[in-house]
């Protein structure tokens, strides 16, 4: 274990820009703390325990253009555009109609399109633990996990992307990190961890990556001391996380109680908007748009959430969740029984930033508690009105 | 203060318990008691949950709104503060409201502490507030505590109104409390701002809205926008806002919340309150009301009434110029 | 791909991918599925009113060579600068000249799309989800139940067991629309209506000037035609409201869930089973549809 002077903080993190771009938690002239990108001299902000949103912008960004594509003219084509193929291409000859056809792929324009996948080494520092299991728990959508899809985009930029996590001194009420298995001294896919002792931090590492980390010139070897207060600091940590729920049969409870009128109780103080989608280090649901202006264009994916009234909503006007408390349900229900039934883990770290940063504060314990546990029967009467 | 607590639970007992009402809506503490919510009351002998004290901030008006309901056709009470009651005011003047549904309960409103001032004054977590006079006690869970004044928590619109009773309500938890005899309005930081130059504004706009993730919470939350549910910010026919998230499409985003809401909206800071990264949006509304004052003399919502500002029309109103 | 999750129960890194992980792929993408293959339009058909069919050439002769499909799969039918919708491939699964689909001008994709010209380009994501099990239906009696533009997302999977024809046991086709101007594929119609192996009933919901078929809404007809469920398999699709009456007949009728399969439509955006927009529960309609039977669709919330 190493240890890292707080007078060399600064000099640490100049060492890990070196070669790329590093992001820490900021405190703005409002408070507000937020992930920022560092430059010599910013201050970085552990005092509070969470930023107001997690990292997962870093990686997975709000919005982010992944194709450009632009129409031109071809060549030659350009000058002698040649629209005789559609009055020919529905003759009946069959010979006629492939020439005709095999003229129409290239009369008109050409249209070329290009994807784009801009990702910067990055070392994202002072994150949580929690949040880390954040980039975890989202690596096994985008990451083909069980045969699926690979999604290039997102981890171009996770591979190129280093985490050096803080141990959370001072856990919040709100925390259940320990709930869900994480903790807050948690490892599981930091590339480093950092813990707030006297004078400074111990520093420890878990992978090549974070290997890196520690070559900062100015880190000394933590004494016996310094490595028992780390030791201490998690301890105590970990006490101050209180369980929140049962995680025990929680996936099946809310398979059973999927029409339960619960839902609409709990549902009822909801506003159905994105905050807590948008707060989470979980919550990865996007959407795909394209914009042009004089015919070049870009499509990109941009953050959207299930929360979202028209998220669902289909041309015909059709609205599979048309319902506050279906797009509701579906939250809690994909976070602890849709995607650990396709990926055998959990979509939630327990930071809390749902139950804090919600206008209503909706708390997910609460809605755990209540839909996660065995439903008395009368409530579960088929076709019984809340 | 805990009369009109005592007075609300009254109010609500009897609403259900005979049966006029489907659920209640009034204020209840949350996890702890730094942070009050919504309470849906549906039974008489769940009333005693409900709590009034300065921190009850939300304008429940907003449960109102179209598709919020649950049921869609339940019959609703609801308490309602002054700013609150401003906001249901200019729902009614536009019949988006079924006045025969609702039961409103005015409570007269003192002012309402802004919680962020207080998170602000610590690093650990805020776990209690409690009120004795105007001396506001807040501790945070490792136990630190610290009294302020309460005037000096208030929320900026709650420090300048004017208007701290509910213009309708059927029955009211409190008599009125006395209000200023000086109805004009003060509009304090929107005079700053008008004082800046030109550069200066865009520079402090484009600081305000950098931050927008455009989670919509405002646009839920604000009582007054009454297509929240398919909002033209999320529409792509017209495509009036980019999907992508940026200084200028956020501040278009909010331009259009702006202009939709601009004669209904009283400023009532819903959506400031609503935003998770604390965008002031209060002040983009306020400037609004401070346009639709100066130009037409015109306050949203202060009377049953009148017809609302868009959908009148006066030979003598002046046009693009004051 | 059921095969395919079995085996892969880890996150890849491009390390892993690179070295020959089995992950889907969207067409030939060159691993990135998010990458429509540029196509041309290559021939219009005005199948009804406002129905278009689109036949499309993929630019790159390998990509048009390699492309093939199970009937019942998928596309994402896209154009530049407007964006990309999901439609049914329902050219035939034999046809390797073009890929067709059949577009409902609606929304702000199909409108483009209905101005589309021959020549014109598209972007074209394809094969996605999961076809019909045509195979193990072998030796079974094949009942189509459809309305409307219904008929496209079943016409791929009708073709292949008209062309292995051997194949199969009696096959029925009941097809309604809201009148005749509504009926798709006017010249499959005619060539059903010809065949003497396969029985084809088309209805129409009203009287209408110059109709001389049948009158009578679809499920009203299928318990009319009374067939018999004994070895035979029911697919229908439909307007949502069409699918709720037949799967209602169909019970009725002592189909069990196991014997009846519909294909579903939602709105969807990657189309690769990650943007969470699809989904029915815990199934996301893009990678674990659009074809599910009665028996599965009994599992899941009632979010059709």
């Amino acid at each position: 274990m190493k240890f890292l002077a707080q007078d060399q903080l600064q000099a640490f993190l100049g060492h890990l820009a070196g070669g790329s771009r590093v992001v820490v938690p900021v405190k703005g002239e409002d408070g507000v703390v937020l992930f920022r990108p560092w430059s010599p001299g910013t201050e970085v902000e552990l005092d509070v325990l969470l930023a107001k949103q997690s990292a997962k912008d870093y990686v997975f960004r709000q919005s982010e253009t992944y194709l450009r594509y632009g129409y031109a003219m071809a060549g030659e084509a350009a000058a002698q555009v040649d629209d005789s193929h559609e009055a020919t291409v529905v003759s009946d000859d069959p010979a006629t109609r492939k020439a005709a056809q095999d003229a129409a792929v290239t009369a008109h324009a050409t249209l070329v399109a290009e994807p784009v996948n801009d990702a910067p080494d990055q070392v994202i520092f002072g994150l949580r633990p929690c949040d880390v299991r954040g980039f975890v728990q989202m690596d096994n959508v985008f990451g083909g996990y069980g045969g699926f899809y690979f999604d290039p985009y997102y981890n171009a930029k996770r591979e190129a992307t280093t985490l050096v996590a803080v141990t959370c001194r001072d856990p919040r009420s709100t925390c259940f990190c320990t709930t869900v298995g994480g903790s807050p001294d948690g490892t599981e896919g930091a590339d480093a961890l950092v813990t707030q002792v006297e004078g400074g931090f111990t520093v420890e590492s878990f992978s090549e990556k974070g290997e890196k980390v520690l070559g900062f010139t100015g880190l000394v070897d933590a004494s016996t001391d310094q490595t028992l207060k780390a030791e201490t600091v998690k301890e105590q940590a970990v006490d101050r996380v209180d369980v929140a729920f049962e995680l025990e049969g929680v996936q099946e409870n809310l398979r059973a109680n999927i029409d339960d009128p619960g839902w609409h109780d709990l549902a009822m103080r909801c506003i159905s908007c994105g905050t807590c989608t948008y707060v989470c280090p979980n919550c990865y649901c996007f959407n795909i748009t394209d914009e042009m202006v004089e015919g070049q264009g870009e499509r990109l994916r941009t953050w959207d959430n299930c929360f979202n009234p028209t998220y669902t909503l289909e041309t015909s006007g059709h609205n599979p969740r048309d319902m506050k408390s279906n797009r509701f349900r579906n939250r809690f229900s994909h976070k602890f029984w849709y995607y650990p039934e396709k990926y055998d883990s959990l979509l939630c770290s327990g930071c809390g930033r749902c139950i804090t940063h919600c206008p209503t504060r909706i708390d997910i314990r609460e809605v755990l508690s209540v839909m996660g546990a065995p439903r008395p029967e009368a409530t579960t009467a088929t076709g019984e009105e809340a | 203060m805990s009369d009109r607590q005592a007075k609300i639970r009254e109010l609500a007992r009897a609403a259900l318990a005979e049966d006029r009402v489907d659920y209640f809506i009034g204020w209840k503490q949350a996890y702890n008691p730094s942070e009050m919510i919504p309470a849906f009351v549906r039974s008489a002998d769940e009333v005693d949950q409900l709590v009034w004290n300065p921190l009850a901030h939300h304008n429940l008006t907003a449960f109102l709104k179209r598709k919020m309901p649950d049921p869609p056709n339940a019959r609703i009470g609801i308490c309602v503060k002054g700013c609150d009651s401003r906001t249901l005011v200019a729902l009614l003047q536009e019949e988006l409201v079924d006045k025969e549904r609702i039961y409103v309960v005015g409570v007269p409103c003192d002012g309402i502490v802004n919680r962020r001032r207080i998170e602000k004054e610590f690093a650990d977590e805020v776990v209690d507030i409690s009120f004795a006079g105007d001396t506001v006690t807040a501790v945070t869970r490792s136990g630190e505590s610290k009294e302020f004044a309460k005037g000096d928590l208030l929320f900026d619109h709650c420090r300048t109104c004017r208007y701290p009773n509910p213009f309708y309500a059927d029955d009211m938890a409190a008599d009125p409390i006395v209000e200023p005899d000086d109805r004009t309005p003060m509009w304090g930081p929107i005079e700053e701002f008008e004082a800046l130059s030109p550069a200066e504004k865009d520079a402090k706009i484009a600081e305000a809205f950098e931050t927008c993730i455009r989670c919509f919470a405002c646009i839920h939350a604000c009582p007054v926008c009454w297509c929240w549910d398919q909002c033209v910010n999320r529409c792509r026919q017209p495509a009036l806002v980019g999907q992508r998230v940026d200084t200028k499409e956020n501040l278009m985003f909010q331009m259009v919340h702006m202009f939709h809401v601009a004669g209904r909206c009283p400023s009532c800071g819903a959506c400031d309150r609503a935003c998770p990264v604390e965008i002031p949006l209060y002040l983009l509304h306020r400037k609004m009301n401070k346009e639709l004052y100066d130009m037409l003399g015109f306050e949203p919502g202060v009377s049953l009434e009148e017809k609302p500002i868009f959908q009148t029309f006066d030979v003598n109103d002046p046009f693009g110029e004051h | 791909m059921a095969a395919e999750q079995t085996q892969a129960k880890t996150r890849l890194t491009f390390a892993d991918v690179q070295a020959g992980a089995p992950i889907a792929v969207a067409g030939k993408s060159a691993g990135n599925p998010y990458l429509p293959q540029i196509a041309t339009v290559i021939d219009i058909v005005e199948e009804t009113p406002n129905i278009k069919s689109f036949r499309v050439r993929f630019d790159d002769d390998a990509v048009m060579e390699a492309f093939s499909f199970e009937p019942g799969q998928v596309g994402q039918l896209g154009l530049f600068g407007v964006g990309e919708s999901t439609f049914a491939i329902n050219s035939s699964t034999s046809e390797k000249r073009y890929v067709q689909f059949s577009v409902m001008a609606a929304g702000e994709v199909t409108s483009a799309l209905h101005e589309l010209n021959v020549g014109d380009k598209v972007g074209v994501r394809a094969p996605m989800g999961c076809g019909f099990p045509v195979d193990a239906w072998k030796g079974k009696n094949i009942l189509y139940i459809m309305g409307g533009i219904g008929s496209a997302a079943l016409r791929a999977t009708i073709n292949y067991t008209l062309e292995h024809r051997e194949d199969f046991g009696d096959i029925t086709i009941l097809y309604g629309a809201r009148t005749p101007l509504d009926l798709t594929y006017k010249y499959d119609i005619e060539d059903w209506q010809v065949r003497k192996d396969i029985d084809a009933v088309i209805t129409v919901d009203r009287e209408f000037p110059g109709w001389e078929g049948r009158v009578g809404f679809v499920p009203a007809v299928l318990e009319e035609i009374a067939p018999n469920p004994s070895n035979t398999i029911a697919i229908t699709c439909g307007p949502p409201i069409m699918i709720k009456f037949v799967l209602q007949s169909l019970q009725k009728m002592q189909f069990t869930d196991d014997q009846t399969y519909t294909t579903l439509e939602k709105r969807m955006k990657c189309g690769i089973g990650i943007c969470g927009r699809c989904n029915i529960g815990p199934r996301y309609v893009c990678v674990d549809g659009p074809v599910f039977s009665m028996a599965e669709l009994r599992e899941l919330p009632d979010e059709l």
